[in-house]
């Protein structure tokens, strides 16, 4: 509850924050809509020449595309922009600040800003699942769309343990704006379904970087093509070891951490 | 125009590049992984047709890659991003004192920046043209010519539109939202992902009123071999009227907006 209250204080902040920069503010949101436009131009595209893409039917990719709306918008306005800002507080030392606080230094450092303009994606969500299943271009049942948001949320989870492995290495690295790209080229293989990738990209999305589980293994398990209690369980089994890793790499970063100022 | 200084800003560039060799193995990666990304796709396209939307499958692989090698080639979104933060946070007053103008300077760092990918860009279409199955109309002696032309006027209006850009910055104080929209753009709508024929009739209306076309489709056609010469004239004719454009836009916000400007330092 305290952790709640505090972050509500940084969604306020960040709000105050955001709209001082009333032009910026809008651009960002403009430049949003262009990233979600033109995710599902691609597609639209494609479907223009084909009747069927890997296997995948257009509605069935529509579904795919909200889902990874859902994702991809929750770890923008949550995430992405402390993990970006994470490498420069160890580097500039500003990180001694966040350890003098009467609060996690990882819960501050991971969820201090709120990027607003992230939003975007949940609003076209919203709006491509309406389509998607108001027109009947796929039929999800209610308990498989419920089942697809718990899977989307471990998703979530994994990505954001996965991005704080990679954050994490600051502590010994420093300068990590080259691995934070690398890891977002990393993510970017997963704004497809795993199933176009030749063979050994397939196999390192679904085990050695499990990219697949952000959004690809989620909208098949809905659509009924993936079955069985491993696919169910899977994204959480996931989520749980990879957490479990953060959480080591983490403790003995703060460890190795000598601050700036001292 | 100061040719001397001109020439060694881009050699100094050329140098400052060089050191951070991170940065190009990265690049290397990227490269790499999106190859595969796109690729995929077409693969997936492509399966049990021989021509898709106007492309043969024949064409489709160097349509790919020599999208690809566009892209990173002409995109200069870092050093448009510190410019901007420049102009924003006043450190812009050092060009001021330069022997040569901001534009031209940006060129040059253009230049300088994107050498080392200008030359690796090259022996990978050498290489591929002739030790790979790369179709005859692929970079051909006689369409060399043009392709040149293309991808340099393809250039030149991308970096006006930059400079434009970091200009804006002097009026908007934080102009980074419009790099950012023409990058994610940039792929789909300068049809260098996918071929411009694929996308929606009522897209390919609106993309003929921008410069997006002349960025991507038209070097990309004509490297192919896939541009009718009547296209290849109407396009030169387009990319120059865009030039002139852009031009005189981008001196407009140039010249007022160092009437705006106010220099840390007094």
């Amino acid at each position: 509850m305290k952790y709640f209250k505090l972050w509500l204080s940084f969604f306020k902040n960040s709000l105050i924050r955001q709209l001082d920069y009333k032009t910026n503010f809008i651009g960002r949101l403009i430049t949003e809509v262009f990233w979600v436009g033109t995710q599902i131009i691609f597609f639209k595209a494609i479907f223009l020449q084909v009747d069927s893409f890997a296997g995948w039917r257009e509605g069935e990719i529509y579904l795919f595309v909200a889902s990874l709306y859902i994702v991809d918008g929750l770890h923008v306005t949550l995430m992405s922009d402390n993990q970006n800002k994470f490498g420069g507080l160890i580097r500039m030392g500003m990180f001694d600040f966040y350890l003098l606080r009467p609060v996690s230094s990882f819960f501050m450092s991971s969820f201090r800003f709120v990027n607003f303009p992230g939003l975007v994606n949940l609003s076209a969500a919203v709006l491509l699942f309406s389509y998607t299943l108001g027109n009947n271009l796929v039929s999800v049942s209610p308990s498989s769309l419920a089942l697809l948001f718990a899977h989307l949320m471990a998703g979530l989870g994994l990505l954001f343990c996965l991005s704080t492995c990679s954050s994490a290495i600051a502590f010994w690295a420093t300068q990590v704006q080259n691995l934070n790209w690398l890891f977002y080229e990393l993510y970017r293989l997963g704004w497809r379904p795993e199933n176009i990738y030749p063979n050994w990209i397939k196999r390192m999305l679904l085990t050695v970087f499990p990219a697949a589980f952000f959004v690809s293994i989620p909208t098949q398990i809905a659509l009924g093509k993936l079955s069985g209690i491993w696919w169910t369980l899977a994204p959480f089994a996931f989520v749980t070891v990879v957490a479990l890793l953060a959480s080591i790499l983490w403790k003995k970063g703060l460890r190795k951490y000598e601050g700036a100022l001292s | 125009m100061n040719l001397k200084a001109f020439k060694k800003t881009v050699l100094n560039t050329v140098t400052l590049t060089a050191e951070y060799r991170f940065n190009y193995y990265m690049l290397i990666l990227s490269t790499i992984l999106t190859l595969i990304m796109e690729w995929a796709v077409f693969k997936h396209v492509f399966e049990g047709r021989t021509v898709v939307g106007g492309l043969p499958k024949s064409h489709a692989f160097s349509f790919v890659l020599f999208g690809m090698i566009l892209r990173t080639t002409q995109l200069l979104w870092g050093k448009t991003a510190e410019m901007i933060d420049e102009v924003r946070e006043g450190t812009y007053r050092r060009y001021l004192l330069q022997p040569i103008s901001h534009p031209i300077y940006f060129v040059a760092q253009a230049i300088g920046g994107q050498a080392t990918t200008f030359a690796a860009a090259l022996v990978i279409c050498l290489v591929y043209k002739f030790g790979f199955d790369a179709p005859e109309s692929f970079l051909s002696l006689q369409g060399l010519p043009q392709t040149a032309l293309s991808f340099l006027f393809s250039c030149i209006i991308l970096w006006l539109i930059y400079l434009c850009i970091i200009y804006a910055a002097f009026f908007l104080e934080e102009s980074q939202f419009m790099l950012w929209t023409l990058n994610i753009s940039m792929g789909i709508f300068s049809g260098t992902i996918l071929p411009l024929s694929w996308l929606p009739e009522w897209l390919k209306l609106v993309l003929q009123y921008t410069p997006m076309p002349i960025l991507g489709d038209w070097p990309l056609r004509t490297a192919l071999g896939l541009c009718s010469p009547e296209e290849f004239y109407r396009y030169l004719l387009l990319s120059c009227a865009w030039m002139i454009g852009l031009f005189f836009l981008m001196r407009l916000l140039h010249k007022k907006g160092l009437q705006r400007y106010e220099a840390f330092g007094g």
